[in-house]
């Protein structure tokens, strides 16, 4: 049989600690748009002074202006949790050191000094004794380079009794410094901790103090989820760490460390384990192979973790960037993608290299992940919740994809299209790693995990545009898949199936099997699309809307019905005659600023100017917003067409 | 009649029986025992640990700590009797539990045990080794050693001298 080079790939708990690290972003994202942002009541002193305004340009520009410093001002809560894990992480060493009144081990055994010489680091680790310790319980610990690792204070003892032992729990500590963890470990764990020192509690407690119980259950809910998900994705890269470390110490030390496996007891798990049962790490070590099978739930849990992501992500993306909103949702999904496409995609390629992947692992795999998307859309806590149903002065724009208010059909839909798409990239992956491992060996990957993660992003951040417009709006399948696969967008994504076939062709030369599956490829691709097909429904609409807003001077009725029309108030693309009218309406009312968004609709219409129209529509949805969160003195309020008196 | 050991000179002894080779290391180790006496029982996970407890073949810590412990247990008891005069509730709770107390028991000679004694303090020994994953018959060989030089001290003359 094949021998199986463990490490021929990056390992494993590298990708899911940088998948912690993002997740930990989000989190911190979102307890700075809390603090800064929600808690703040909306900026309303600077809304308000926004809205009195004379000038529509003006007003426009001012609220853009405070639409993006209310983007930017919660990346504050990231920076804050990224100052505080550098100080801890740059104090750790010595704080480590003096709290284990450690010195250097000196002069080391013959045993010892073979073992640290054998391990084949660039630069050797400093060996401190601690002033604790009857057991032979080991650590690494230290910054880069200078790593250190912590002997218990009996070392001399063990030395002699138990030089095996002694070799073998230190050959597996400096297995984390080959494998390089120990940085990426610390930084972890203080940015969990951090997290939940800076983001979560505070956040839960303001939340209960502020707000009603119902927004500080959602919001708790949400924080404590997250919180969960971060400490599983800690616990599952501190698990994997071990396994790495020990394939490094059975490299040059096998006898000593299968015999410290056979003999040695599992430590008391807390709430979390921590460590892989000793069990399975002595099957680990005895068939490396067993750690090359991807995991349903790692699929999960990268799926949820992404969700959470780029949903956070993507409003303050499509607020700073200039480009469309598809283009920053995409740029917020390749953030994800990448970690996304390490984790999943590389548990894929492994198994492939060591010849362990089954069709229902991959199938698994892309199912798994498809769902943990789903549940991290429900759990993004800054975007999946409606905050300006509870909390006046927060901005509608942050309702952006509560997936509870989306049609059931068009939910199911969508739900099962992400399950597709997730499905054929893993279905991709498993068709590339067997296509390109043979020829180019398993490093072929990275190749295969950038285009992987293009994949990814494109599907992520596509699908969660497409969710944030049908929680909007009440959209059906047809129109929804009209609104966001354009032209361009369709023919971008041609492009990428071509490639994505393309990159098959090994694999279709040497299985002429396989090549009977490339042409369903693209097929299978259009089933997305499929709705928009049968409909035939070149211009969306909303499903059961109707598209005139009511006859009315007052900005107050005109802005009701807005919230009850929606976009259909805007008509079709090239619906002219509607913006005319809807220019007409608007001229006719009481409020200075909407007049004014009247008189662009109708320059628009005579122009016949999408772009024109567009940013009329922009002003009279915004210029609404600010009427309904910061009525001002100049709005009077609608007066009821009913007579209240006399009855 | 010779004067009565400390807690260390029995652990000594014990351990000069066990495994002599390791006596140099002793002091040490007895030392690290008294600044932290629950670690070797402490079996929590360690976050950036291993996360093994390797099973060793050295005497000195299981020695220092179990039979260090139960002995001291007992002991504690007697001295605590005597200089209980007035610290009770919290404060003599705390004081029981404290640092000085343990290290008063430690210097002091300890009291004569009974047979009653010396067999909980061997039962103690196994159970505790046998609970820490101690196989049966080294736990046994150590309870044995522990009452062998207890039952010593009760009887200078007998066939353990």
């Amino acid at each position: 049989m094949r021998e199986i080079d463990a490490f021929s790939l990056p390992p494993p708990s590298t990708e899911r600690l940088r998948l912690l690290f993002l997740t930990v972003a989000a989190g911190a994202f979102f307890g700075g748009y809390w603090f800064l942002v929600l808690a703040r009541d909306g900026w309303r002193a600077q809304n308000g002074a926004c809205g009195q305004l004379a000038q529509v340009a003006d007003f426009l520009d001012c609220s853009t202006r405070i639409l993006v410093l209310q983007s930017l001002a919660p990346l504050a809560g990231p920076a804050l949790v990224a100052v505080l894990v550098v100080l801890a992480y740059v104090a750790a060493p010595a704080m480590i050191t003096r709290w284990h009144r450690a010195e250097p081990y000196a002069p080391w055994p013959e045993a010892v000094r073979a073992t640290v010489e054998e391990a084949g680091l660039s630069r050797p680790p400093v060996l401190m004794v601690s002033g604790r310790g009857l057991l032979p319980r080991m650590f690494t610990y230290g910054r880069y380079p200078r790593y250190r690792v912590m002997l218990p204070g009996s070392i001399r003892l063990y030395a002699v009794t138990d030089p095996s032992t002694v070799t073998a729990t230190l050959a597996h500590e400096l297995g984390h410094l080959r494998n390089r963890d120990v940085d990426r470990t610390y930084l972890a764990m203080f940015a969990a901790i951090c997290l939940a020192l800076v983001t979560v509690v505070p956040m839960g407690l303001s939340a209960a103090m502020t707000t009603g119980a119902t927004p500080a259950f959602s919001v708790t809910w949400r924080n404590a989820v997250l919180a969960l998900l971060v400490a599983a994705t800690f616990a599952a890269a501190i698990r994997a760490r071990e396994h790495d470390a020990d394939l490094r110490a059975g490299q040059y030390r096998p006898v000593e460390m299968d015999a410290l496996l056979s003999g040695g007891r599992q430590e008391r798990r807390g709430l979390l384990r921590l460590h892989p049962r000793i069990a399975r790490r002595l099957e680990v070590l005895r068939s490396p192979a067993l750690l090359m099978r991807p995991s349903v739930a790692e699929a999960v849990a990268s799926g949820i973790a992404a969700g959470v992501i780029v949903d956070e992500l993507g409003v303050i993306l499509q607020a700073v960037l200039p480009v469309p909103s598809l283009v920053a949702y995409w740029a917020a999904g390749a953030v994800a993608a990448f970690p996304v496409s390490g984790v999943v995609g590389l548990g894929l390629w492994r198994a492939a290299s060591a010849r362990t992947l089954t069709w229902g692992a991959t199938l698994g795999s892309g199912v798994a992940l498809g769902a943990g998307l789903v549940i991290g859309a429900l759990l993004a806590p800054r975007s999946s919740v409606q905050w300006n149903l509870w909390l006046s002065g927060a901005p509608d724009y942050t309702a952006v994809a509560a997936l509870d208010q989306i049609l059931p059909g068009t939910a199911i839909w969508m739900v099962a299209v992400l399950l597709l798409l997730t499905t054929l990239i893993t279905g991709w992956l498993a068709l590339a790693a067997r296509a390109w491992i043979p020829g180019a060996g398993p490093r072929a990957w990275r190749y295969a995990a950038p285009f992987a993660a293009l994949l990814f992003a494109v599907v992520m951040g596509t699908w969660f545009v497409a969710a944030r417009l049908a929680a909007a709006e009440r959209w059906g399948p047809a129109d929804l898949a009209a609104l966001v696969i354009t032209p361009q967008v369709a023919l971008f994504l041609m492009l990428l199936v071509f490639l994505s076939s393309l990159a098959l062709w090994p694999r279709v030369r040497t299985a002429p099997a396989a090549a009977a599956l490339l042409p369903a490829v693209p097929l299978v691709l259009v089933l997305p699309l499929a709705p928009l097909l049968v409909a035939q429904a070149p211009t969306p609409v909303p499903v059961g809307q109707a598209a005139r807003l009511p006859d009315s001077t007052q900005a107050g009725a005109i802005c009701l019905g807005l919230y009850t029309v929606g976009t259909a108030a805007f008509g079709a693309p090239a619906d002219h005659p509607a913006r005319a009218r809807l220019g007409e309406l608007l001229r006719d009312s009481d409020d200075p600023l909407l007049r004014q968004v009247g008189d662009m609709f109708l320059r628009g219409a005579r122009a016949r100017s999408q772009d024109l129209a567009a940013v009329a529509w922009t002003a009279f949805v915004r210029r609404c917003d600010h009427l309904n969160r910061y009525p001002g003195r100049s709005v009077p309020d609608p007066v009821s067409p009913f007579p209240v008196e006399g009855w | 009649m010779s004067r009565q050991r400390t807690a260390y000179e029995l652990v000594e002894a014990v351990l000069a029986r066990l495994g002599p080779e390791e006596l140099p290391f002793l002091p040490e180790i007895w030392a690290l025992y008294v600044k932290n006496p629950g670690d070797i029982e402490r079996e929590g996970e360690r976050l950036l640990g291993s996360g093994i407890l390797a099973d060793v073949a050295a005497w000195a810590p299981v020695v220092v700590s179990f039979v260090g412990g139960a002995v001291l247990d007992a002991a504690r008891e007697e001295i605590t009797e005597h200089s209980r005069s007035g610290a009770r509730g919290v404060l003599g709770w705390l004081l029981r539990r404290g640092s000085r107390e343990r290290r008063q028991a430690v210097e002091q000679p300890l009291p004569p045990f009974d047979d009653a004694q010396r067999r909980r303090i061997g039962e103690s020994v196994l159970s505790r080794a046998r609970a820490l994953g101690m196989p049966q018959a080294r736990a046994q060989l150590l309870a044995d050693a522990v009452v062998g030089e207890l039952q010593r001290d009760a009887d200078p003359t007998g066939p353990g001298a």
